[in-house]
């Protein structure tokens, strides 16, 4: 097993370096079978590495402690779907998944490009076969997956039991997708730009992936804040951690990127810039993975502290460094393109795509700010949560007022019309409105209530939007399926419409929990009713059961309202036999409007208790908007059929439009 | 029985490799492709090549492609 997995390894690293020297040496005049045999290569890689993970997988359902990954991360006691998720649980799985995905998504999309753009060949395969080749050094040099153990173990450590939740099975290869997916159309932009080719049509053969990309990082991150809420155990979703912001930064920048594409596609405004967005998403994709790695920063989340963090700085450096000589030279395009004005939809776009980087470059220094501070002043300082969160506030208040303007306005600049001083009126006045109800009648604070003020009216906005597209559209269209019809033909609109009130509900959880979560500390005894705002929750008692695997203390709290049971709350502690320290079940009830939940700790053996209780205001709504997000995503990757389905003049423009 | 799967695997991944390549050589058997003209594109680039050194007609036309011509 470690025989053929060590040769899988080293095949795909030959295999990289041949594609790699293949597309270097060729550059301009890669075609014919030079090129077939590099693009073969680096397919023969991919089967190689994904040999190699179904190698290790198998290893790992058999519990082959010969291999010293898989002693470290399973056991015998295992359930077999964790056993087969520990190949991401340490570091050299999760890099040998990244490399697999790698590659994987690169020789998938070869044939593609040898059909759209036979010019951007080569930069598309060297970037896919430098990124693949330095992952395959990594775990030739430094973690190999099949290093095997001298002496077999007779038992394997067994799985960190906060792994061991179904979200571990989702979150983890989502974020890899994602990660991974941003690679591609980095590299049509290197392989569009060394070619010179200044047409920049690149933006439109990637976007299929530059939105599957943003999709599955949306979905990675929503539903890691998921798991941290029901797993970690300590009332929150996202605690600004280092490795988590690790994840946010690539998504603000490819979110900025996805409405920057969408002005060069229309009318080819920023073709520099975007290049350099698609190498910056790509490298904040990296910098995430190094930061997980390194143990650079401390974080919950990240691994420990290993020299593996250098070679990812040398090779951010040095793709860093390359991408941006690329960008500054090849990048400009031969036209000059302005905006049409700011009280526009593309003057609203852009400005959108400024406040994400703005909270980009905020959340980004915050992140480093103890690495930073320590070089520069001698001491080491670290920013907590209320800084991120104060921050965040006037970046996300805008963005959220720009998506509650944007319906009103036109790509061309207002006419000053009626209509259009009117719509922009109402919106103001909404806004105005939803603000001062969350502030005066709600009773929240100044910063939360323009947050929830704002995304109460952005989403009423849209929806009033689409509300009025599918009326006047329906109306029009006499036969058919209108309804339909309509979604398919405004497939994008609706797309996007969707993912915007999910991210305004989002931010409207957020507003209500991050800001007004209240918390109640008790010790308690069987038989006392702990009063928690509104909710008594009377404690009936301890229960204790095990399995093979632990032991099960568990708490029966009867969770009431004004005299009326809306249930029974059961939150425990897990005492794991492989693991010394005691693992915190929670329980919590969810309505729209709050979360009531609740922590148990057990203090001594008459029953009596630690028992916190979090009311978490409006946490439905995050995970509401995160699975909007997800769906308008999932409904702009579907291709579309064209508006005009009679043939086009030029057949040499009739590009796939995937989104 | 590892060795030779590794032995498979190596084998089959340089075939898939180097196939294009060797695809590329022409077989004694294909007949060299002639242009318009009449004459093999080896042929055409060499007289080209000669007719912008000023040589042309010092060199008999003779051969093959002479009486194609």
């Amino acid at each position: 097993m470690s025989l053929l997995g060590g040769f899988l390894i080293w095949g795909s690293f030959f295999l990289l370096l041949y594609a790699t020297l293949i597309s270097l040496a060729a550059r301009r005049t890669m075609q014919g079978p030079w090129s077939r045999s590099a693009c073969r290569a680096l397919q023969a890689a991919a089967a190689f590495v994904v040999l190699a993970c179904g190698l290790l997988v198998t290893a790992l359902l058999r519990c082959d402690f010969s291999l010293e990954y898989v002693a470290a991360h399973t056991s015998t006691t295992l359930p077999p779907l964790y056993r087969a998720t520990a190949l991401w649980a340490g570091q050299a799985g999760s890099l040998l998944v990244w490399l697999s995905l790698l590659l994987v998504f690169t020789a998938a999309t070869l044939p593609s490009v040898r059909r759209k753009a036979p010019h951007a060949l080569p930069g598309f395969l060297l970037l896919g076969s430098t990124t693949g080749l330095f992952f395959t050094l990594l775990l030739l040099v430094f973690d190999s997956p099949f290093a095997h153990l001298a002496q077999p173990a007779l038992e394997g450590r067994g799985m960190n039991p906060l792994l061991q939740n179904p979200g571990m099975v989702l979150h983890p290869p989502l974020l890899f997708v994602g990660y991974v997916g941003f690679a591609l159309p980095c590299a049509w932009a290197v392989g569009s730009l060394l070619s010179g080719d200044r047409t920049g049509r690149w933006i439109v053969w990637s976007r299929g992936w530059t939105l599957a990309s943003w999709l599955f990082l949306t979905a990675g991150i929503v539903l890691g804040a998921q798991w941290a809420y029901v797993e970690l155990g300590w009332g929150g979703y996202w605690a600004w951690d280092p490795v988590e912001n690790a994840s946010l930064l690539p998504w603000l920048s490819a979110t900025a990127f996805l409405h920057t594409a969408r002005l060069q596609e229309r009318r080819g405004l920023f073709p520099v810039w975007n290049a350099a967005l698609a190498g910056i998403s790509f490298l904040l994709c990296i910098f995430g993975t190094f930061l997980t790695r390194s143990g650079f920063i401390e974080s919950v989340h990240a691994f420990s502290r290993s020299s593996i963090g250098y070679y990812f700085l040398a090779f951010l450096g040095l793709a860093g460094c390359a991408l941006a000589i690329l960008v500054l030279l090849r990048g400009a395009s031969p036209h000059r393109v302005s905006l049409t004005g700011l009280l526009t939809r593309e003057g609203a776009l852009a400005t959108t795509h400024l406040l994400l980087l703005g909270l980009l470059a905020v959340v980004f220094l915050g992140t480093l700010w103890p690495t930073l501070s320590e070089a520069l002043l001698g001491q080491k300082i670290a920013v907590g949560a209320h800084f991120f969160n104060r921050a965040a506030q006037p970046f996300c208040a805008l963005v959220l007022f720009l998506l509650a303007l944007c319906p009103a306005l036109g790509w061309r600049p207002p006419a000053r019309d009626r209509r259009t001083v009117r719509t922009v009126s109402l919106v103001l006045g909404g806004a105005f409105l939803a603000v001062a109800t969350c502030r005066f009648l709600a009773g929240a604070d100044w910063g939360s209530a323009i947050l929830a003020g704002l995304s109460l009216t952005a989403t009423a906005s849209l929806l009033f939007d689409l509300t009025a597209t599918i009326w006047t559209q329906t109306r029009a269209r006499k036969e058919g399926s209108p309804l339909a019809e309509t979604i398919h033909q405004n497939r994008r609109r609706w797309a996007a419409h969707l993912v915007h009130v999910g991210l305004a509900l989002f931010c409207l959880g957020v507003a209500g929990s991050a800001y007004h979560s209240r918390t109640f500390e008790f010790e308690a005894s069987p038989g006392q009713t702990l009063q928690a705002g509104p909710y008594q929750l009377f404690f009936e008692g301890i229960t204790l059961s095990g399995d093979k695997e632990k032991d099960i203390l568990e708490a029966r709290l009867r969770l009431a309202r004004d005299g009326k049971s809306l249930g029974l709350l059961t939150p425990a502690r897990h005492y794991h036999r492989l693991f010394e320290q005691p693992m915190t079940e929670v329980d919590f009830r969810t309505t729209p409007t709050g979360d009531v939940y609740v922590i148990f700790e057990p203090l001594d053996s008459q029953g009596r208790s630690s028992i916190r209780v979090l009311l978490n205001p409006l946490v439905f709504w995050i995970w509401a908007g995160g699975c909007l997000m997800a769906l308008g995503g999932t409904l702009g990757l579907f291709p579309g059929r064209p508006r005009n389905p009679a043939p086009r003049k030029q057949p040499s423009e009739n590009l796939e439009v995937c989104v | 029985m590892i060795p030779l799967l590794i032995l498979a695997l190596l084998a089959a991944a340089l075939a898939w490799v180097v196939w294009p390549l060797l695809e590329a050589f022409p077989s004694g058997d294909q007949p060299v492709p002639v242009t318009s003209s009449g004459l093999t594109e080896r042929e055409r680039e060499d007289e080209a090549e000669d007719r912008l050194r000023g040589r042309a007609e010092e060199i008999p036309l003779n051969g093959d492609s002479a009486e194609r011509r």
